[in-house]
């Protein structure tokens, strides 16, 4: 066993996935988010593997292990107050620009180490092919070992800090101690009194940064979760429910409340049953105590959050709490109750777990649960009561055509929510007197929805407005090309200078479209001129780490807007895909043979062509299973293609660098993670995009034969 | 790999992506342009800015607002609508109105200016500063050309007015600092034709343009955003002493005002601040000018700083009424009595209102159906 190949598999899948986690959580991030950490950390592992891999640069891989051990703690905790180094205040939204920089420039230190690990471990063994392997394999086999734990404890057992403290420690307990003798126990029995400190203590840490972090706010629960950090926060007798560094809910806050469950009672004052998607504590519940008749059932994934809301308020009303994701439910559950209403509270389609309720897949299943003349209704935050911007009226759109395509009859409300019902009835051609009559008729009377602002709202001019904006698009929404988060990024961009011109660029300029046409060239260029055997070794280490983390992340998409969660699985499916890899180099080392690139592509293109058939038919709670299979398949080809690139590159070359076929790789991986799901996922959808990863799958497989 | 043939090869992909970008594949490419964009500039206009100076060294510095922003050829000022053209510093907004709506006069707010009317609101794009917590930032930090723009001469405004029967033009939602001369020939139009013109406006404007403004405007209703000078600083991207002196000068007119404060929470919600500004007010505004305290809900940048509790909406209430201050109202607190009307001497109430209703207007001729005592505005 390769220890140290093992400690680094370990502490790298660590490094990248808390820092990802604790990223996205502090920054709100969305996926282009995601793409853009990922492609900085891939990059920075790759610059500390060459930087490393120069001889004249020789630095110990003690040092470097008990460096990395302390930067992944202290980068975690600058991560969480990141915001507040960059002048941001309280409650400001980051703009992606800024996160981007953040997540690349606090990411960099864990993955300069990480990279400089690989090289440093790689010069302690003999003939370089070998040695690289090897370091490949163990590195492999740690990082499945260290996904998995992760995948177990962080969000159940351990916060996301307590989980770095505990790794760091692991990492140095097993660096300095001597495993090969008998006397392990004493390391052990230290080890587990502390990683039992670090369980009882972190918990106070974490507060402790929040209370820094929302002062003067008071934080009276702070937790983390499957699918990120909650904190609830109190002042001035209000409470504030924040997810991720964004404010889910507020109580008491009657007019978000009043909007959220009254309106479709316009339509249909007879509902009883409701199902509401979301959490209720602080938003609908404030009147439940008015409308007894009603019985609200609530779904949201988050069970240890229930907890901690029921520690604080009181549960009121008639109430049903589901711990499980909405789309599981309903694709899987008999519709043995249906419900008369069904509310979407999702906020912002601004992820790919929140807009994936506005796709005809969910609509549809959704569909299944309503009662006849059920209503599914959606309260988005869309202001349109003065005004729509273009880029705002094209989200609504959006919404409004992807709702049409799976109900017969949609209606809409301009105001500072702008609200969306959709019924296969006929129920939405009520006059504004009756509305009103009908809300002064409930046994709650409504303080924003009545007559004193309901005029005001339906006022003929905003009424015309959000009619044209309504019908400013012809695009839907769906899961194979999902334009809302896309579309949500362009709206957002507005409120940052730098965003607004790097994001619009990005998705309405074609000059993107030029980047793989650049790859392709380059590739043409290459083989067809010199016919080079080994250079094209160089090309495959790319091909692999492009192809490979295309489909991760195409793989990670298809998982997230199914499954709802991402962050809490990303360990065991990285793991997993870090196994195949071990595997997929060691049994390609053992088998000796020449010319692995061949089975190696054909395996990929196979894959890939088996992704394409079965990935919409996967039942949820298969999912995990479904993906964790796939990545591992797709990583034993790449391990493969890694051991065919080697042989190629470095067969009978002692003393070239041995981290460059290593950074090639990583810079394919970099473009891979980059390329499909931030910039060419809105344009192509998921159907073209692998589509276009079997034309260079293809390419690679021509350029092979040439050179062989 | 050679030096020479990675350079040739990256030649050959520039060379590729040059391509892409000219129109060499139009069938392609042609559908991923925005076309709005480009109609959209044409309609901006051209009519020439007022209280500007041309500047020896060259280019000119505009006049209109505290910023006095020096532009060059081609260039525009901060709002983004003001532009240098070979000198002459155009208006790019005149006429071109991106929101329009009727709306309640309460909704402005204004309490004491013809209770329960309607206003016919517009605006353009732009805005001379950038507030973090901006409810209309999607026109008002947008340039003209990144707006759905109507062609709205000022005609066209007082005839709209007139067949809807719409006795007051706000100009509202954005700055109408920045589209000053199409704000100021409406409102000169509107007065020769009976329909008034009230401005809700963040003060920070000259001293110069306001002085020959206010004549023609009936009401000036003030976002007074903070007490505190760095609160303008990091927070609106402005400064509060142009703006405290705007407000004594549109009060030193006569012109009807009132001021709105914004409470963000954990921004500008202290007592401290609420002592300090209900101070300001009396002294120099005097106790009869009314003080209306707005709810902040997520917003803009501020999108995940939660809405101000009542209780500190109540807390500043309470405290500017304990300075003296006769006419403090809460607002998006529906059924709160504090957004009612009483009178300072018998406690009665003059106007009920419920958000945007008004339910019973005691007032009679400016005074107190109950006390006679004189009620400020205009009813």
């Amino acid at each position: 066993m390769n220890r140290k190949a093992f400690l680094l598999g370990f502490y790298s899948i660590g490094g990248q996935v808390l820092l990802l986690r604790e990223l996205v959580s502090s920054l709100h991030g969305d996926e282009l988010f995601l793409g853009t950490a990922l492609f900085g950390w891939l990059l920075s592992v790759a610059s500390g593997a060459y930087l490393a891999g120069k001889s004249r640069l020789s630095v110990k891989t003690g040092v470097l292990f008990v460096a990395g051990a302390i930067a992944l703690p202290v980068m975690l905790v600058i991560v969480r107050l990141s915001t507040l180094m960059t002048g941001h205040l309280i409650g400001e939204i980051t703009p992606f620009s800024t996160a981007a920089a953040i997540s690349i420039f606090f990411m960099s230190p864990v993955g300069l180490i990480s990279g400089a690990l690989f090289s440093a471990i790689t010069r302690e063994g003999y003939r370089p092919a070998l040695s690289i392997v090897q370091v490949y394999l163990w590195e492999g086999i740690g990082a499945f070992v260290g996904g998995g734990l992760f995948t177990l404890l962080v969000g159940s057992y351990l916060s996301t800090l307590a989980m770095a403290l505990v790794l760091s420690l692991v990492v140095i307990l097993i660096l300095f101690s001597d495993l090969s003798h008998k006397r392990t126990v004493m390391p052990v029995i230290v080890a587990m009194a502390l990683v039992a400190l670090i369980k009882s203590y972190t918990p106070y840490l974490d507060r402790y940064i929040d209370n820094f972090k929302y002062r003067p706010y008071q934080v009276e629960s702070s937790l983390d979760t499957h699918y990120g950090h909650q904190v609830i926060l109190s002042k001035d007798s209000t409470l504030t429910l924040v997810t991720d560094n964004s404010i889910e809910a507020a109580y008491p806050d009657l007019l978000t409340a009043e909007n959220l469950l009254l309106p479709p009672l316009a339509y249909r004052p007879d509902i009883k049953n409701i199902l509401h998607i979301g959490r209720i504590e602080f938003g609908i519940m404030q009147l439940a105590d008015s409308l007894p008749e009603i019985k609200i059932t609530a779904i949201d994934a988050r069970g240890s959050l229930t907890d901690a809301v029921e520690k604080i308020m009181s549960k009121a009303g008639q109430s049903v709490q589901i711990n499980d994701d909405p789309l599981a439910y309903f694709t899987l559950a008999s519709p043995l109750i249906k419900y008369d209403l069904i509310i979407m509270n999702i906020g912002e389609p601004d992820s790919y777990r929140s807009s994936r309720y506005l796709t005809a897949r969910f609509l549809n299943a959704a569909r299944r649960f309503l009662a006849p003349g059920g209503i599914i209704f959606f309260p988005s935050h869309y202001d349109t009561d003065r005004n729509i911007s273009q880029e705002k009226g094209k989200l609504l759109s959006i919404i409004y055509n992807t709702l049409k395509s799976s109900f017969t009859h949609v209606a809409s409300w301009p105001g500072d929510l702008t609200l969306f019902f959709a019924s296969d009835s006929a129920l939405f051609e009520v006059p504004v007197d009756t509305i009103l009559q009908r809300f002064s008729a409930l046994g709650y009377a409504p303080r924003f929805l009545n007559q004193d602002y309901l005029p005001d709202r339906f006022e003929s001019l905003k009424v015309s407005r959000l009619h044209d904006a309504l019908n400013s698009s012809s695009q839907v929404n769906s899961q194979e090309k999902p334009v809302l988060v896309y579309n949500q990024a362009i709206y957002r961009s507005k409120i940052d200078n730098l965003d607004k011109t790097i994001i619009p660029a990005l998705y309405r300029q074609p000059w993107t479209l030029a980047v793989p046409l650049m790859i392709i060239v380059f590739f043409l260029t290459l083989i067809f001129r010199k016919r080079r055997r080994r250079e094209f070794g160089l090309f495959l280490y790319f091909a692999a780490g492009l192809a490979s983390l295309s489909l991760e992340l195409i793989s990670f998409y298809v998982f997230q807007s199914s499954a709802g969660s991402l962050y809490s699985q990303i360990g065991a499916l990285i793991g997993a895909f870090m196994l195949g890899l071990a595997l997929g180099t060691y049994f390609s080392v053992r088998a000796n043979k020449e010319h692995l690139e061949f089975p190696a592509l054909i395996l990929f293109i196979a894959a890939v062509l088996f992704f394409s058939s079965t990935y919409r038919s996967v039942p949820p709670r298969a999912l995990l299973l479904y993906h964790l299979l796939f990545l591992f398949t797709v990583a034993v080809i790449t391990g493969s293609l890694f051991v065919a690139a080697t042989a190629r590159y470095y067969f009978g070359r002692s003393e070239s660098n041995r981290g460059t076929g290593y950074a090639l790789e990583l810079v394919g991986s970099a473009l891979g993670a980059l390329l499909p799901i931030t910039i060419f996922l809105p344009f192509l959808g998921i159907p073209w995009l692998l589509a276009a990863i079997l034309i260079f799958l293809a390419l690679s497989l021509v350029g092979a034969t040439i050179t062989r | 790999m050679e030096r020479r043939f990675f350079l040739r090869c990256l030649g050959c992909s520039f060379l590729a992506s040059a391509m892409l970008q000219s129109d060499f594949f139009p069938e392609i490419l042609g559908g991923l342009k925005s076309a709005e964009a480009y109609s959209l500039t044409k309609n901006l206009s051209s009519v020439e800015a007022r209280y500007y100076k041309k500047l020896p060294e060259g280019g000119v510095e505009c006049g209109i607002c505290p910023r006095h922003c020096r532009v060059t050829d081609l260039e525009r000022g901060y709002c983004g609508t003001r532009e240098n053209r070979a000198n002459v510093y155009h208006t790019l907004v005149y006429g071109l109105a991106c929101s329009m709506n009727i709306d309640p006069i309460e909704k402005k707010p204004l309490f004491h200016f013809y209770p329960g009317t309607t206003a016919f609101s517009l605006a353009t794009a732009g805005c001379n500063v950038n507030c973090k917590f901006c409810q209309n930032w999607d026109i008002s930090q947008s340039r003209p050309e990144q707006t759905d723009n109507v062609d709205l001469p000022p005609k066209e405004v007082i005839a709209i007015c007139r067949n809807q029967n719409l006795p007051t033009i706000a100009y509202t939602y954005s700055e109408p600092t920045i589209f000053y001369e199409y704000m100021y020939d409406i409102a000169e139009l509107g007065r020769s034709n009976s329909i008034r013109s009230v401005m809700i406006s963040n003060g920070y404007m000259e001293t110069e343009p306001l002085k020959n403004l206010l004549p023609v405007l009936n009401a000036v209703k003030v976002d007074l955003k903070s007490i505190r000078e760095d609160y303008y600083k990091n927070i609106v991207g402005g400064e509060l002493k142009p703006v405290l002196d705007r407000i004594i000068q549109i009060k030193k007119s006569g012109t009807w005002l009132e001021l709105v404060y914004l409470i963000v929470p954990t921004l500008n919600d202290t007592p401290e601040e609420f002592r300090e500004l209900a101070g300001w007010v009396k002294t120099n505004l005097g106790t009869d000018t009314p003080l209306h305290f707005s709810r902040f809900y997520p917003q803009y940048l501020l999108k995940n700083l939660p809405p101000t509790p009542q209780k500190t909406l109540e807390t500043a209430y309470q405290i500017c009424r304990e300075t003296g201050l006769e006419y403090v109202y809460l607002g998006n607190l529906p059924g709160h009595p504090a957004e009612s009307t009483y009178c300072p001497q018998c406690g009665k109430i003059l106007i009920e209102r419920k958000g945007y209703r008004i339910y019973q207007n005691n007032i009679k001729g400016n005074r107190c159906y109950n006390c006679q005592r004189n009620i400020p505005g205009l009813f």
